[in-house]
């Protein structure tokens, strides 16, 4: 038997039984990546077959995420509009932010005296899956748990979000969708798109902003926060 | 054809920036290069969006589904999840609700809507 055959079947299947159970009780927690993976986590051990067997017979899904990544270029394109009318305040505060997240990390990593590989794992976790373990790879991190860690980061980001903005008194749908895309990525376009039309637009240009500027400032920032930590 | 030429167009601008990756002197992501060049070949209207709109929608709508096999990847590391939990969860509290507080009052105060 082909083995690919039963590990792609079995991941589509997993993960399309949980996505309708979440569109059913629309429950943030019961994220769909997050169910499926624990699923097959548990499948895998009950049935003791090694990781890299599953990861091997599943290459083919795991091929497309380069693909998809790229083809963030659409969306960035797409909204350019929204960039160009306010684009060094955009750019201001999203650097702020991915400044502000690294600090935050690192201050916990240096309280806890943990080592520099978890700030090299944390360091991406606020910005959109494919991004994240790309830096975390060539940061050094271990980017399976990146990849967790981020997806547990937009959950929580969504679920934070509302009590946050009405403690803040946030009713801008340009803060909105700003905030949630630069804290929770695509996870937060989601909510963004249950705010509304600007807020969903804004969103996907601050994930994909918020990425880029990862990506170009996280090795420095990196490097200083280890040289101090 | 056209969905197979609309996702030879995003593995191409894929392998280009893996290419490219592999030239530089210090490490960025070939995926993110070819973001950014595909995104210059939009501006430039060398790529139409008709070239890449219908497969670059649906990866975009199962970009979650793609990374399971990676999220599983995690039981490879129990014991250092054991041993970082801590920190796990603190990082991952305070640190997005920090940065969520940071942005979004930033932006509530620094952007004004017509």
């Amino acid at each position: 038997m082909n083995d690919m055959l039963w590990a792609v079947g079995l991941t589509i299947g997993v993960y399309i039984g949980f996505y309708y159970l979440q569109d059913r009780f629309k429950i943030t927690l019961l994220n769909p990546l997050l169910l499926s993976s624990t699923f097959i986590i548990i499948f895998l051990c009950v049935f003791h077959i090694d990781y890299p067997i599953y990861q091997e017979d599943t290459a083919l899904i795991s091929f497309f995420i380069g693909p998809a990544t790229v083809s963030l270029a659409l969306p960035l394109y797409e909204k350019l509009p929204i960039l160009k009318k306010h684009w060094q305040a955009i750019i201001a505060i999203l650097l702020i932010g991915v400044i502000v997240h690294a600090l935050t990390i690192a201050s916990i990593v240096f309280l806890l005296n943990s080592a520099d590989v978890m700030i090299a794992t944390f360091i991406p976790k606020s910005v959109t899956t494919p991004i994240a373990m790309a830096i975390s790879q060539s940061l050094g991190g271990i980017e399976y748990l990146t990849v967790v860690i981020v997806v547990l980061t937009g959950v929580l980001g969504i679920l934070i979000a509302p009590p946050i903005f009405k403690l803040f008194n946030i009713t801008s749908p340009m803060a909105r969708g700003l905030s949630l895309g630069a804290t929770a990525h695509a996870v937060g376009t989601t909510k963004a798109i249950e705010y509304g039309q600007i807020d969903a637009s804004v969103a996907t240009l601050s994930l994909i902003i918020t990425g880029l500027l990862t990506v170009a400032f996280a090795p420095l920032i990196y490097q200083l926060l280890t040289m101090i930590v | 054809m056209k969905i197979l030429f609309q996702l030879f167009i995003l593995i191409l601008f894929t392998v280009i920036g893996e290419w490219i990756s592999m030239l530089l002197p210090f490490k960025f992501p070939g995926s993110l290069i070819g973001l950014i060049l595909l995104f210059l070949a939009l501006l430039l209207k060398v790529i139409k969006v008709d070239y890449i709109k219908d497969v670059s929608t649906f990866l975009q709508k199962y970009m979650a589904f793609l990374f399971v096999p990676l999220a599983v990847g995690l039981m490879q590391y129990f014991n250092l999840i054991a041993l970082h939990w801590l920190e796990l969860v603190l990082v991952l509290i305070v640190s997005t609700t920090v940065t969520l507080i940071v942005t979004s009052v930033l932006a509530q105060r620094g952007i004004k809507d017509e």
